[in-house]
């Protein structure tokens, strides 16, 4: 090999290395400054959800939401986990108040949507009432199963208040079926699904009551 | 204003607009378009990554070969869009949530690379800086145009959600059409190109009215020549 290709090969890769460290050390300031206000809001974006889906009732003490429990979708710590038909370990959120647990936030996956699954998070309060239920995640047809999504219609909130006492089993489904919940003009499979598996986390809230709360 | 950058502002705005002449980024303009506040994000990202690439590009000009020019750029251009991910992420986390996918597809838009190569590589820092705000302004005046169309077409509202952007924005949304039934072409991938299309035949349009009617002569002096 001669020398001058070896000069130009070396001239090239160095003048690159330079180029990459400064495009790296600029990155990295930049990381570095932002880094504490990313984690800041990530944390109140998360509190923000989770008190949507558990508010606070009337001017009590503030509410803390604790990811202490892991539920594992093998493992037998938990009566009839499958319930909630979780894909791998997911947490679930108790409800503290006073330093007591007064309600939890359970995650459970609705697998017989329309287009795949919808994640939920229901929230259930210890007297076995749901206090609300969020969406994560759906792949529903734009404009007529995602009618569940809390921002484009306020379907989700005819939850609320419910509980396995005071929604008979039969009633769990949409009206078409003779349940209680609407059904959307041109999707019920959406709906139905979701409605089902918020009453699974019921269930699974009853079996596991104690374990949850840590009563 | 000096004329040079007299002509890099009506270059990038209107007669070699990235979006609708030089047709690049279309990518990103089309799935971002879906609303005023999307647009308007992914377009001051894009600005943002514009300017200081061409304004970085400009400034180590003469230290970069033409043979290692490519992997150069690309290099810097990858490093402001993870900078510009980061600051959306700490000063506008809603939005990210919703348009954070795409933050990354900058890197794919042709007009920074385009701008990088053509323009940067060969002038000095402040044209290379003017230039880059003036096509990032540009592509996003073309961004938010379509975002509001669509936004309109689709909800009958405007401005929805803004304090997603902009904080104090918390009551611009605008109910234009009431009781509107909505149209879901106009949010879904079809409608973005069929508005494409309006808008860049109003564009033509417009260009041909105003300050087109010799550049149409001498194009019907050419085809006559040819035959």
């Amino acid at each position: 090999m001669n020398n001058s290709l070896l000069r130009s090969l070396f001239m090239h890769s160095s003048s690159l290395l330079l180029i990459a460290l400064l495009v790296a050390l600029i990155l990295g300031a930049v990381f570095e400054l932002s880094a504490p206000r990313i984690a800041n809001q990530q944390e109140e974006a998360l509190r923000a959800s989770l008190l949507e889906i558990f508010p606070a009732e009337g001017s009590g003490p503030g509410l803390s939401f604790e990811p202490t429990i892991t539920l594992s979708p093998e493992s037998s710590a938990f009566a009839d986990i499958e319930l909630l038909a979780l894909r791998e370990n997911t947490l679930a959120y108790r409800v503290i108040a006073d330093g007591r647990a007064i309600g939890i936030i359970l995650p459970a996956i609705a697998r017989d949507a329309y287009n795949g699954d919808i994640d939920l998070l229901v929230g259930i309060r210890i007297n076995g009432a749901i206090s609300g239920v969020h969406v994560l995640q759906h792949r529903e047809t734009p404009g007529l199963g995602d009618k569940i999504e809390l921002r484009i219609s306020d379907w989700i909130l005819a939850f609320e208040g419910r509980s396995l006492t005071s929604t008979t089993p039969a009633a769990w489904t949409v009206q078409k079926a003779g349940g209680d919940f609407d059904q959307f003009t041109g999707a019920t499979i959406t709906p139905r699904a979701v409605i089902q598996k918020v009453r699974d986390a019921l269930l699974f809230f009853q079996q596991n009551e104690g374990d949850l709360l840590n009563l | 204003m000096s004329t040079a950058t007299n002509t890099l502002i009506r270059q990038g705005l209107w007669s070699n607009n990235p979006a609708l002449v030089q047709l690049l980024g279309l990518c990103p303009l089309l799935a971002v378009s879906t609303s005023v506040v999307n647009a308007l994000g992914l377009g001051l990202a894009t600005i943002l990554v514009l300017a200081a690439s061409n304004l970085f590009v400009s400034l180590i000009r003469q230290r970069v070969s033409t043979t290692i020019r490519l992997p150069a750029f690309v290099l810097i251009i990858a490093g402001f869009v993870s900078c510009a991910e980061l600051l959306l992420q700490a000063f506008a986390y809603p939005l990210y949530l919703r348009i954070g996918i795409f933050i990354p597809l900058i890197v794919t838009n042709c007009t920074v690379l385009g701008r990088a190569v053509s323009f940067a590589a060969r002038n000095p820092a402040l044209p290379s800086l003017i230039d880059g705000v003036m096509m990032g302004l540009g592509f996003s005046a073309v961004l938010v145009l379509m975002g509001f169309i669509r936004e309109l077409l689709a909800s009958g509202t405007v401005f929805a959600n803004m304090e997603l952007l902009l904080p104090f924005a918390a009551n611009w949304e605008l109910q234009i059409l009431p009781n509107y039934p909505g149209f879901l072409l106009a949010i879904l991938p079809p409608g973005a190109f069929i508005l494409m299309g309006f808008i860049l035949a109003l564009r033509k349009w417009l260009d041909l009215k105003f300050t087109g009617a010799q550049d149409l002569r001498a194009l019907a002096q050419s085809i006559s020549n040819h035959e």
